[in-house]
């Protein structure tokens, strides 16, 4: 297995910036760093997902001046996402087929994926409310990276793609066992629910008692699905002045009463329990079905800021009962 | 008290005196007590009552419309049922309160910060509202679970201090805070006072405004939502508590609660019989803005 002392790895990460654009864990979020020393490693889960980085919160697809000639913003900059964990990189793969489709590929999108590239650091030390096992995954999958990292206190032990590897200047060493001893542990610490069957189970919800059942406290924010890293379903608007004008792109969420709001005022999802049967379905039914993935990874930020606790692996638990 | 809630709650569920009974239950994740909904007398031995009960459940009366709710309420809930109540949003026939005296909530995400646990945490956890509570007793109830507590007048010491601080710096503070905002209102959803059937942020003709998490559109929110709150608000800091990116949304109410009072004399949530303090015109208001 490969090693490199962190300094040296982080000396180059410092050199590469400015060639690569860097993004790293940075207080609440998943930001742009000009300097390593502003990366946070320590933590576990950032509030806000990796998400970002390929879907921000608010993109501009194009402006606009007032003689209505059209500016489009293209050509990303080639990109290092260093310190997301593991079911952030599961993430943007399960984001992959809705974007990047044959069809009808996102350009936006699809640049910033493909000029990316992805290097993970496992986790040690998994909180209680990840469930990231559930999903043929854990703190250390590394299928989703080009790099995945396993940090002790001086080193950093690397799997992955050589190139990447050879990049840094990692150095053949002895890792495995230690990589082994830590994974073991960690794996341990990560609670494993049972999803055998959930999208027949689903299939097989005929009213929508159960969704009343599990949602009746749920307050209809959207803290859940804007922190959780496979949510991305997006508005889009036009803003419009004298001199010209932009249209973005923005998060949305299912579980805004607005959001399928029809210009009539008719609302066909304006019960509490509809919009609560849309999340679950679309994670765990309709996701898996059209893509054979589901659209979850267990990082448990929805548990762990949800205002009310609704706990979705207790929702899960419940179907399977 | 927790054997005196649970019988009381057995009682009216059971002689069909309501036919909900809302309170909190103990919750999945450390330091968190979840609200729960109970309709079977059996479950009544669920519910609890500990200093993780930060929500404020009278946000969920009004999903109950048509049937009458059990309530497990303190001093800040209670405050929130007179203010829906002068509101006309419900009748207050149609809630059974069971009072709590209240001696204040623990702040979750500071304990869990210095790895506290509820076995050693102490007052330094207060959150704020609950350290300068002046309303700790349940202001109407039908049944009271223990003896009342004394109370305290109303202080806003942290207001007072972020007052002294220049203007510019006040501005930072203001703009730092919001810039956290990530429009998923939490705050409103968890706030019992903010039930407008379409809030004015997602009303599109008029476009108050745009639906990105931009400056001035985040600063516009926060603002106009705290207003809209203005002597409305009861204190019970559930926007703060539910706002997944911990802005300091209660500087902006607890501002306004202050002048309020000093303007008005007025306390929401207070007096049942009261009318709203911007619902009311009397010859002695100070008026002082018109000049």
């Amino acid at each position: 297995m490969k090693k490199i002392k962190k300094e040296k790895f982080y000396s180059k990460l410092n050199d590469l910036i400015g060639e690569y654009r860097v993004y790293a864990p940075k207080g609440d979020r998943i930001g742009e760093i000009r300097n390593s020393t502003d990366i946070e490693v320590q933590t576990l889960l950032t509030r806000l997902s990796a998400k970002s980085v390929f879907l921000p919160q608010n993109e501009e697809l194009f402006r606009w001046d007032k003689d209505k000639k059209i500016k489009i913003k293209t050509s990303e900059k080639k990109t290092i996402l260093f310190g997301i964990r593991p079911c952030d990189a599961s993430a943007i793969a399960a984001l992959d087929p809705t974007f990047d489709t044959k069809e009808f590929p996102d350009t936006y999108y699809k640049s910033r994926r493909t000029n990316t590239i992805i290097i993970s650091v496992g986790c040690n030390e998994p909180e209680e409310t990840c469930f990231c096992s559930s999903f043929n995954s854990g703190p250390f999958d590394d299928s989703h990276s080009d790099v995945l990292l396993m940090e002790n206190s001086t080193e950093f032990i690397g799997v992955g793609k050589e190139e990447i590897l050879d990049l840094f200047g990692f150095e053949e060493g002895d890792g495995k066992k230690e990589f082994e001893k830590i994974k073991d542990s960690a794996e341990k610490k990560v609670q494993e629910i049972s999803l055998s069957g959930i999208k027949e189970k689903l299939d097989s919800v005929k009213d929508t008692s159960f969704f009343k059942d599990i949602s009746n406290k749920c307050i209809n924010c959207g803290a859940c699905t804007f922190l959780c890293p496979t949510c991305y379903c997006f508005d889009i608007e036009d803003l419009n002045r004298v001199d010209g004008g932009k249209r973005v792109r923005n998060w949305d969420s299912c579980m805004f009463k607005i959001y399928t709001c029809e210009t009539s005022g008719n609302n066909p999802r304006k019960e509490e329990e509809l919009r609560m049967r849309q999340r679950i379905m679309h994670k765990f039914n309709y996701y898996p079905l059209l893509y054979d993935v589901f659209g979850c990874v267990g990082c448990g930020r929805c548990v762990l800021y949800c205002p009310v606790n609704f706990d979705i692996r207790s929702a899960i638990k419940k179907l399977g009962d | 008290m927790i054997d005196k809630i649970r019988k009381e709650a057995k009682r009216i569920l059971e002689e069909g005196i309501v036919s909900v009974v809302i309170g909190f239950e103990k919750g999945s994740i450390p330091l968190k007590s979840t609200p729960v909904f109970i309709d079977d007398p059996k479950e009544t031995e669920k519910l609890i009552w500990d200093k993780f009960c930060e929500n404020n459940i009278a946000t969920y009366i009004r999903r109950f419309k048509g049937t009458k709710v059990g309530i497990v309420a303190n001093g800040c809930c209670s405050r929130a049922i007179v203010t829906l109540i002068v509101e006309a949003q419900f009748k207050r026939e149609d809630v059974y309160i069971i009072g709590v005296p209240c001696e204040g909530m623990y702040d979750r995400r500071m304990m869990l910060r210095d790895s506290k646990t509820e076995k050693n945490a102490d007052e330094k956890y207060l959150y704020t509202n609950c350290k300068y509570c002046a309303h700790r007793n349940p202001v109407i109830y039908d049944f009271i679970a223990r003896d009342k507590i004394q109370e305290k007048t109303s202080q806003f010491p942290d207001i007072e201090q972020m007052q002294e601080l220049p203007l510019e710096e006040r501005w930072k503070h203001f703009n730092d805070e919001v810039s956290k905002c990530i429009r998923c209102y939490a705050c409103r959803e968890a706030c019992p006072m903010c039930y407008c059937e379409v809030c004015f942020v997602d009303v599109n003709n008029p476009k108050w405004l745009e639906g990105i998490a931009q400056e001035s559109d985040v600063a516009f929110w926060n603002l106009g939502r705290a207003f809209h709150l203005a002597g409305r608000c009861v204190d019970c800091g559930a926007c703060e508590r539910a706002c997944p990116m911990e802005i300091k949304i209660l500087n902006l109410t607890r501002k306004l609660n202050k002048d309020v009072k000093e303007l008005y004399d007025f306390e929401a949530g207070v007096d049942i019989k009261g009318k709203p303090a911007l619902g009311e015109f009397r010859f002695d208001d100070k008026e002082e803005f018109i000049r």
